[in-house]
């Protein structure tokens, strides 16, 4: 025990990081191809594509996006828990998107928010995608801080060409505080210096000396009974990236507002709802920490769209788990259960088109 | 305090069925503790429940029967040297109480109100909630402790599913001992008028009295974004027990008023809220 600890505090004062960053006990899944686009303010994404591997289901390509400090791994972590091959075998044709600075993408640009990414990478990985297939419409999946970057994009670019929308744990109504968010909020403005935060030189820790760390923080972003360990440290180990000083700014700053806004706080996402019309699915955790059920369910109220769906997975809807905000993407049911509903609901929205 | 409780059930158990309220004890404002159809007076009085603690702390605890709520309030305000009184209902007790106040007009002669798990919504659905409705609908359960004996709704799930509708499986033992009693139920909830209840609309306008709507994380009869919904369209104070609010394990339906850490948790916050706004 105090061995450890004292390598972990060598390792602090040397300023290394963990020294894996791989990963131990998943084999990760390959897309069919990885391709980089250019963005129109000059910043590299990487888009991750799985063509359909059946019957074709929808001529639609459906992109999916990760949330604040992840990358496409947190939809990709093997088999069974990889939507992006899960969408391909039911007939979609998926593209995992990693916005600027996270994965496989080019470096943030500097200032870069949550309004950068819905301004220059949404339309430019739609944009790619639809000159790719000759789709003339396309769906957007988005985790968390993926599902935020759409809402906001929705209401830059009310003619933004998408069939569909779906957010995964996308906390949209942040008025109210708890003490977590009194804690995060707090954390958020203790570390506001001007670069981003290494989330995943601190995850890679974390999953390294997991068990000697007297912290339950891991807590807050999955339901343990829901996502192997094993799994979870190699998630930690490869499926985080830094959170942009930008980004932080603007979720610090929507706290501080009670309402989800622009980084210049001018414009609120979330009283902006009524303007979205697409056909558009919430998905909720019941034991989400983050994103709590009650948190997404008044963005669906104000929603415009007369297709709407909203759904919490838990035991009391029939699910295997009770899910956290994370092991919505990839938690050891999701094949089971939130992959299925997910394709369901698009295949009845663009099936045969 | 204990004597006087059990006294208080004995006398009340035996009278039900009437409108009047019942005195369980204490000195101060009052409070009315509102027992839903589906629930019984145990909810509140047992040897470390609500009533008892609100009673230590300088309230004047009475109960009735959410049928009988109107009538209760009018008789309190009426004999007693205040113009208002206080309302806390759990479950569809504390619906019992907003929909009260959402019909009641400009003058409720209510001074707060704390709705705790209280059900608001029918939509969107719970399959499982919706399983127990029909459980109780049918006759199948008179106690909330045969939810146990009743096969899963969904064949994948563990056996022990309907218990965790009511209570949290982290949840102290003693919980399950208190749900025997307190979810018993002498007569058939109406569960068809209960869902016809909750399927009407809330009024537009927020209401004018404090409000509380408190919900546990796990609870899967009343779910918190009923409760934040309802906070939504009514206006008032939201409070989730739970990791939320770092104040420990999860808590369940029942556990809200059943759970032996209730009287840490829970109840210094309807305390303090009752402090602040009806006093």
């Amino acid at each position: 025990m105090h061995a450890r600890w004292t390598a972990l505090l060598i390792t602090l004062l040397v300023g290394c990081g963990p020294s894996t960053h791989h990963v131990r006990h998943v084999k990760l899944l390959q897309p069919a191809e990885q391709v980089a686009v250019t963005t129109d303010d000059g910043a590299t994404i990487a888009l991750h594509h799985y063509p359909p591997t059946g019957p074709v289901a929808s001529s639609v390509p459906v992109l999916v996006c990760h949330g604040i400090a992840s990358n496409t791994h947190t939809w990709a972590l093997g088999a069974d828990r990889d939507f992006g091959d899960h969408l391909a075998r039911a007939g979609f044709d998926a593209w995992l998107v990693d916005l600027r600075g996270h994965g496989a993408s080019g470096p943030a640009t500097p200032g870069t928010s949550i309004d950068t990414y819905a301004r220059h990478d949404v339309p430019a990985a739609v944009g790619h995608v639809l000159a790719a297939t000759g789709a003339e419409q396309a769906v957007w999946v988005g985790h968390s801080m993926g599902g935020l970057v759409l809402i906001a994009h929705l209401q830059q670019e009310p003619v933004a060409p998408l069939a569909a929308a779906v957010t995964v744990a996308s906390p949209a109504d942040w008025r109210g505080e708890t003490r977590l968010t009194h804690l995060i909020h707090e954390v958020l403005r203790l570390l506001s210096w001007p670069g981003p935060l290494p989330a995943r030189t601190l995850a890679g820790f974390y999953a390294d000396w997991e068990g000697e760390i007297p912290l339950s923080l891991d807590r807050i972003v999955y339901e343990p009974s829901n996502m192997d360990r094993a799994l979870l440290a190699d998630m930690m180990r490869v499926g985080l990236s830094p959170i942009q000083a930008g980004v932080r700014d603007q979720f610090a700053g929507s706290m501080e507002a009670g309402a989800f806004v622009s980084a210049d706080g001018r414009v609120d996402y979330f009283a902006g709802a009524p303007s979205i019309t697409l056909p558009f699915l919430v998905i909720a955790g019941r034991v989400d920490h983050l994103a709590p059920p009650e948190r997404t369910v008044t963005f669906f109220d104000r929603l415009g769209s007369t297709d709407k769906t909203w759904r919490v997975f838990g035991l009391d809807q029939g699910d295997h788990a009770d899910y956290g905000h994370v092991d919505l993407c990839n938690g050891d049911h999701v094949a089971e259960d939130v992959y299925p509903f997910i394709t369901g609901w698009l295949e009845a929205r663009i099936g045969g088109r | 305090m204990r004597l006087l409780t059990l006294l208080a059930c004995v006398v009340f158990a035996a009278t039900a069925t009437a409108a009047p309220p019942f005195h369980v004890g204490g000195r101060g404002d009052p409070v009315l503790l509102v027992v839903g159809p589906e629930a019984d007076h145990e909810l509140y009085v047992h040897d470390r429940g609500l009533a008892g603690y609100l009673a230590r702390r300088g309230w004047s605890v009475w109960i009735t029967h959410a049928d009988d709520l109107g009538a209760a309030i009018g008789a309190l305000a009426d004999s007693l040297p205040h113009d208002e009184v206080a309302l806390v209902g759990h479950g569809l007790g504390g619906t019992a109480c907003l929909r009260f106040l959402a019909d009641a007009g400009d003058e409720p002669r209510v001074s707060a109100v704390v709705s705790l798990g209280a059900p608001t919504d029918l939509a969107p659905s719970s399959p499982l909630r919706s399983a127990v409705f029909d459980a109780a609908a049918d006759g199948s359960v008179h106690r909330w402790s045969q939810l146990a004996l009743l096969p899963s709704p969904f064949p994948h799930a563990g056996d022990d599913l309907f218990a965790a509708a009511m209570t949290d499986a982290a949840s102290p033992d003693p919980i399950v001992a208190r749900a025997r009693e307190a979810g018993s139920v002498d007569r058939h909830p109406a569960m068809d008028d209960v869902q016809a209840w909750l399927a009407t609309p809330w009024p537009a306008e927020p209401l004018t009295v404090p409000l509380l709507v408190a919900c546990a994380e796990t609870d899967r009869m009343a779910p918190c974004e009923e409760a934040w919904r309802a906070r939504d369209r009514l206006g008032g104070t939201f409070h989730k027990f739970g990791y939320m609010n770092l104040d420990g394990h999860a808590l369940g339906h029942l556990d809200l008023v059943l759970a032996d850490d209730a009287r840490r948790r829970v109840f210094p916050v309807i305390h303090r809220f009752l402090r602040q706004e009806a006093r």
